[in-house]
């Protein structure tokens, strides 16, 4: 569903993502994990058509991520990106103003599930409100492909729970998501596979149920195996 | 794109109550000072007007390559580029909704001037004949005064279009700056050569093809009883129309080659 072939960005010498070939399939949620700039987000702003590959491609349905392709991905950053002067409620209409597979409906039915009051300004939202607002809207989108930078960021465990929730309602047959995140436990609850990635290159595609199968690993065991390697070679 | 251009228009909303709100405090002076009798109020009400008019207009163009820079710079860039809609579409809603935003205030202004020129006409009786003196007078010196509604349509045509081809000038000039000049050194001083290159190279063709602005004509004169000829320098009356036509092709160059290189290039 879901391909990047060779897919390089440097911005100016520094190599953000380095010739990495992926391969992502429907059905799954995919754990995106990798230390502090080791090109995740990058590489969804690629995958989302927001920033231009330098070497490579990224390709939805074996074509190149487009203007169309825009129509099928839900991509929601780590940072706040809504007008200022926007309420909740012109957000969500924003949203269906611009997007078919918008539903109005469950956005109010999220919103609802996480508390969050249609009048409020996003100016004046708490980190952890606006990351459920984000959440919120990008859920009530009918999306193949939700990819989500840092879901869990700012969020106390109460609404972490919420939002999970809310991630695993979404997930279906025919889906793709992604998600990116600090936080290996989090994601071990919610992703039934891992993507690994250091210093802009791939390391594994895995099947978290083969992995613990196979080789008795959790994912966090995993994580520690390759960074903590890393870490060490760096040295 | 009815969608694009209506989040365009919220963008600017605040800066056009700004605007009007400002405009209507001149406006209040230069009444009060008609209704009171007092030419400096009145003198004061009309700079204010002027200044709001020409500021205004000015800076709703301006407003246009400020909001156009943040969108493509900031976080609130994925906004407008995670939408299914191309970057013709995208800059297309930008630039449409400046023009038309000169447009209807130009228009706005224009008819407050003449309401409140005819308010003033109204008021000082004898102006009408002070006018007539004041257009011999400058003759005299060789200058020529027209005020008729045509040539009015067409300097404000012609200013209008020039002033939107800067501007759409000034957004290739950004864009430039926002995709190929993106973590280079002296990024904005470059991009600002850009423009004004662009700009000049704007006046040399938009001169070329308009011809010279102003020509002369032998006209009788008549100041303080003592009449005779004098050559007065008039503007040509298809100058205006000519330049702006030419501004306009330029703006859609501007266009074709800011929403392309958008497309190819920039990453938000």
């Amino acid at each position: 569903m879901l391909e990047s072939k060779q897919v390089t960005k440097a911005f100016g010498s520094k190599i953000a993502v380095d010739h990495v070939d992926l391969k992502l399939e429907a059905g799954h949620i995919y754990a995106l994990l990798g230390p502090n700039g080791s090109g995740k987000t990058t590489w969804m702003k690629m995958a989302a058509g927001l920033i231009k590959p330098t070497g490579g491609s990224v390709e939805f349905n074996g074509r190149p991520v487009d203007i169309d392709s825009r129509r099928y991905v839900a991509y929601m950053s780590t940072e706040p990106y809504f007008y200022s002067w926007m309420t909740v409620k012109s957000v969500g209409k924003y949203y269906q103003d611009f997007f078919a597979d918008f539903s109005y409906e469950r956005y109010l039915a999220l919103l609802g599930k996480l508390r969050l009051n249609e009048e409020m300004k996003t100016r004046s939202l708490s980190s952890g409100m606006m990351a459920k607002l984000k959440i919120g809207v990008t859920l009530a989108r009918d999306a193949k492909v939700y990819m989500l930078d840092e879901p869990f960021n700012g969020i106390d465990l109460l609404a972490r729970d919420e939002i999970r929730a809310c991630i695993l309602e979404s997930a279906k047959e025919d889906k793709l998501l992604l998600l990116s995140s600090h936080l290996v436990e989090e994601m071990e609850a919610i992703a039934d596979r891992a993507v690994f990635i250091s210093e802009g290159r791939l390391i594994e595609n895995v099947d978290l149920e083969q992995l613990r199968s196979e080789r008795g690993l959790s994912m966090a065991d995993r994580y520690r195996q390759i960074y903590a390697q890393a870490e060490v070679d760096e040295k | 794109m009815k969608n694009l251009f209506k989040y365009e228009f919220r963008k600017t909303l605040f800066t056009k109550f700004v605007i009007l709100g400002i405009t209507l405090l001149a406006q209040l002076v230069y009444l009060f000072g008609i209704w009171q009798d007092k030419d400096g109020t009145v003198a004061t009400g009309c700079v204010l007007l002027f200044l709001a008019a020409v500021g205004g207009i000015m800076f709703i163009g301006l407003q246009s390559v400020l909001t156009l820079h943040r969108d493509m710079n900031t976080k609130q860039s994925y906004m407008l580029f995670m939408t299914p809609n191309s970057c013709y579409k995208i800059l297309g809603a930008k630039a449409l909704e400046n023009l038309l935003s000169m447009l209807i205030g130009g228009a706005f202004f224009f008819g407050l001037g003449v309401l409140d020129i005819s308010v003033l006409l109204r008021h000082y009786n004898q102006i009408d004949s002070i006018m007539d003196a004041m257009r011999d007078i400058l003759k005299m010196f060789g200058i020529g005064f027209n005020l008729d509604a045509g040539y009015m349509a067409s300097v404000c045509f012609g200013l209008l279009s020039s002033w939107f081809a800067a501007i759409t000038a000034a957004f290739l000039a950004d864009v430039i700056s926002s995709s190929l000049l993106n973590g280079k050194k002296f990024n904005l001083l470059i991009s600002f050569i850009i423009f004004v290159a662009l700009s000049y190279l704007m006046s040399k063709v938009s001169g070329a093809v308009a011809g010279d602005v102003t020509y002369k004509t032998t006209q009788m004169v008549q100041v303080m009883g003592v009449s005779g000829e004098a050559e007065v320098s008039d503007v040509a009356p298809w100058y205006f129309v000519k330049s702006g036509l030419v501004s306009l092709a330029f703006a859609g160059l501007f266009y074709v080659a800011t929403a392309e290189l958008m497309q190819r290039k920039l990453s938000v």
